[in-house]
């Protein structure tokens, strides 16, 4: 236990350190700066008072920015150790496959929320600048926003193990975005549908991740208010079920990889 | 460390990629504190023999025994260093913090991780370049950072794939002094390499391969004559390339 | 890649991503073959402009619900705490959106989830001041478009009737009219919201009312004297005058 966790605590820190030295995160705030700004100057007609558009755009960065990272670093985690020939030497370290798939998942995944929390602080010092409050619902957005991009990298882990980056990169954003805007609406597109790709969509619809649980950004930006205790357990719960067979899937197909 | 005097005991083993055997029915021994060069061609073999001692890829047939155990299985690799024959590493770490990952991964507490790190730094002559990124690094100085990792665990088994690739004069010397130190500390060294001079010099036995065979196995006192241009001569004649 | 290609590309995701959501909310079929407007935006997104300033639209309408999407939110077995009286919308507001049993026979898990995650549970409209939160959408949405007049008398519609800023009206308005000039619909709102505002300057109101009947006559000349809904505005503009009249007469 004492091994795994040294093990695992050095693979976070491989990632924590990857993360923030390719700057890609000052990049995105700088790009996210670039849109927000300029649109919080502006004065629609010259009426002042309108805060929710600010809202609702910062969160729409904010989510694509935890996306753009969390696929990131899931496609980062063992295409590039197998290019490197890194995964020579840290396999014959004493360590199995097994745990380095879950240590550097769970390093991936630590990494891509420390990157999320500080686009959060940043998002809620734009709030609280502009005279908001912090909204009651909040917690509870950011906890499911997290679970969201734990479940993002393990997408990417496993399509990074079974596909080039970039088509992993390409295909999971379009699993997951797609899901995020049409997931909910998959059932009435495949009812106008002939049967067979009726029954496709619906499959779809069964199996690929529901990305759009996990987002609150309209009960942020209108202020519905939290939602149910039980049912923000039913997506936590949800989502780590969906991230374990992800993982199963993904040890499966690292197993399989010929060194 | 295990009580077998056989650190690393091949028995028999082949290895068949599609059909095609990249090693076949190969057995190999080495003795505790015994340093082995391990030659051939491309394509001999080499590489997937040392990656079957390392529990990387499972034997088609035969059995792969390493300091008594299952390479294969995580404890027995505590033992073991292993430095590949050309890796890129983590291009946004410095030298410093790749010991410390691949210290983390051995298990090794930190302070351990840092006394270490320090000494080998020195001894593979990184330590001015220690706080600088790897991906400034030259293919010599990831070589010697490979070197570096291999070494971190104080390893009974050290394994090399192709050690001298990529090294200048100045540090091929500092490395074989290098390994010839680890040898008088007892250390069982096994390494790949196309460097024939080199070998000689620091094996006390090598094993030639040819299209995965194992055709050649031997002291290398037994070797008679004067010093690299007969291991040269021997290595042709046993690949049957000789005029 | 570096970190500035990755921006790039980011950028291009987003703006895709915002085509995309517009292309898919509105009707493909009614899109104009003739770019409109000018510069930059008509370059670079041409046709998809309309499209673009419609979702704007849609986006205003469902921040007036509250944050509930009308067409797509059929989930939640929320209820109304409908006080809507302003007409600003076309929903029907006592349909219950619960779809659940009625098409589906069997219990949809994913369904259940996002009927609780993304409906809220009471339905809510914006009133009052809090109109102006919709402002930025319609200003995005006749940036997109300027010839948007749907937008146009929206906006202004949400300026006089729900924020009840006549000064913002006006300025709507004159902004539309820059664009549109000689618009009745937009002439017709000015003139309103002179007349409404009480104070007396009924030859300003006159003279907006009088220049959308004529325009609107114009137009009727020029599209056929059968189009009913250039006809609606002309007698409408016409309606005003006439009241106007029978108000002055009176005085």
């Amino acid at each position: 236990m004492k091994l795994f966790a040294r093990q695992t605590c050095a693979l976070v820190k491989l990632s924590f350190i990857e993360l923030w030295r390719r700057n890609d995160i000052f990049a995105l705030v700088l790009l996210g700066l670039a849109l927000m700004v300029p649109l919080s100057m502006a004065t629609p007609f010259g009426a002042d008072g309108a805060s929710r558009y600010l809202d609702e755009m910062a969160l729409l960065l904010v989510w694509g920015f935890s996306l753009f990272i969390a696929l990131g670093a899931g496609q980062r985690l063992f295409p590039p150790e197998f290019e490197s020939r890194t995964i020579y030497p840290l396999l014959a370290k004493p360590i199995s496959r097994g745990r380095l798939l879950v240590g550097k998942y769970i390093g991936a995944v630590a990494a891509s929320w420390s990157a999320l929390a500080f686009f959060y602080v940043l998002f809620v010092a734009s709030v609280l600048v502009r005279g908001g409050g912090f909204p009651s619902e909040m917690p509870q957005a950011i906890v499911l926003h997290f679970a969201f991009v734990a479940l993002a990298v393990a997408v990417s882990l496993l399509g990074s193990l079974i596909v080039t980056a970039s088509a992993n990169l390409s295909l999971s954003a379009i699993v997951l975005v797609g899901m995020f805007f049409f997931g909910r609406r998959l059932p009435e597109y495949a009812e106008g549908l002939n049967p067979a790709l009726s029954w496709v969509v619906k499959t779809i619809y069964a199996i690929a991740p529901h990305a759009e649980f996990f987002d609150m950004r309209q009960r942020l930006v209108h202020g519905w208010g939290a939602v149910d205790g039980g049912v923000f357990v039913v997506v936590l719960a949800y989502a780590v079920v969906y991230i374990a067979i992800l993982l199963s899937l993904a040890s499966f197909a690292l197993g399989r990889k010929r060194l | 460390m295990s009580e077998c005097s056989d650190i690393v005991q091949l028995e028999g083993v082949t290895r068949a990629f599609a059909g095609a055997k990249a090693v076949d029915g190969l057995s190999l021994k080495l003795k505790a504190g015994e340093v082995m060069g391990f030659l051939g061609t491309n394509g001999a073999g080499k590489t997937t023999t040392i990656k079957m001692m390392l529990g990387l890829l499972a034997p088609t047939s035969g059995s792969v025994k390493v300091l008594g155990g299952d390479p294969s299985d995580p404890r027995i690799r505590v033992h073991i260093g292993y430095m590949p024959e050309v890796a890129t590493y983590y291009p946004y770490l410095n030298a410093r913090e790749l010991l410390a990952f691949y210290g983390g991964i051995c298990g090794l507490d930190a302070k351990t991780v840092r006394s270490r790190t320090d000494s080998l730094l020195e001894s593979v002559g990184l330590a001015d370049a220690a706080k600088r990124p790897l991906k400034t690094y030259s293919k010599g100085m990831l070589q010697r950072a490979g070197i570096a990792q291999a070494l971190l665990n104080d390893p009974d088994l050290l394994v090399l794939d192709e050690p001298f690739t990529g090294l200048d004069p100045l540090a091929r010397i500092h490395f074989r002094e290098l390994l010839r130190n680890l040898k008088e500390r007892g250390k069982t060294i096994f390494f790949s390499s196309h460097e024939l001079g080199e070998t000689e010099l620091l094996c006390d036995r090598v094993a030639i391969m040819k299209k995965g065979h194992c055709v050649y196995q031997g002291p290398v006192k037994d070797i008679a004559g004067d010093g690299a241009t007969n291991l040269e001569r021997l290595f042709l004649k046993t690949l049957g390339e000789a005029k | 890649m570096n970190a500035v290609g990755r921006v790039l590309v980011t950028l291009c995701g987003i703006a895709l991503v915002w085509c995309l959501v517009g292309f898919c909310s509105r009707d493909v079929e009614r899109m104009p073959q003739v770019v409109k407007g000018e510069g930059a935006l008509a370059v670079a997104f041409g046709d998809a402009r309309e499209t673009i300033s419609q979702a704007c639209v849609h986006k205003a309408d469902s921040y007036f619900h509250g944050g509930i999407d009308m067409e797509c939110d059929h989930l939640g077995g929320h209820h109304h705490d409908d006080n809507c009286k302003d007409g600003f919308h076309e929903h029907d507001h006592d349909e219950d959106h619960d779809h659940d049993g009625a098409e589906h026979d069997f219990f949809d898990p994913w369904r259940w989830i996002n009927s609780h995650v993304r409906a809220p549970d009471v339905h809510r409209h914006l009133g009052g001041g809090e109109a102006v939160e919709m402002m930025p959408w319609f200003w995005a949405s006749v940036k997109a478009d300027p010839h948007n007049i749907e937008a146009w008398t929206t906006t202004w519609y949400i300026a006089n009737n729900m924020i009840k800023d006549k000064g913002l009206a006006l300025r709507v308005v004159a902004e539309g009219l820059e664009k549109n000039p000689d618009d009745p619909e937009l002439l017709i709102c000015r003139g309103r919201t002179i007349y409404d505002n009480g104070r007396g300057e009924f030859a300003a109101a006159r003279e907006a009312f009088s220049a959308a009947v004529a325009s609107a006559g114009r137009m009727l000349q020029r599209v056929g004297s059968s189009d009913e809904h250039i006809l609606q505005i002309r007698d409408f503009a016409q309606a005003y005058l006439d009241e106007m009249a029978k108000r002055g007469a009176r005085q």
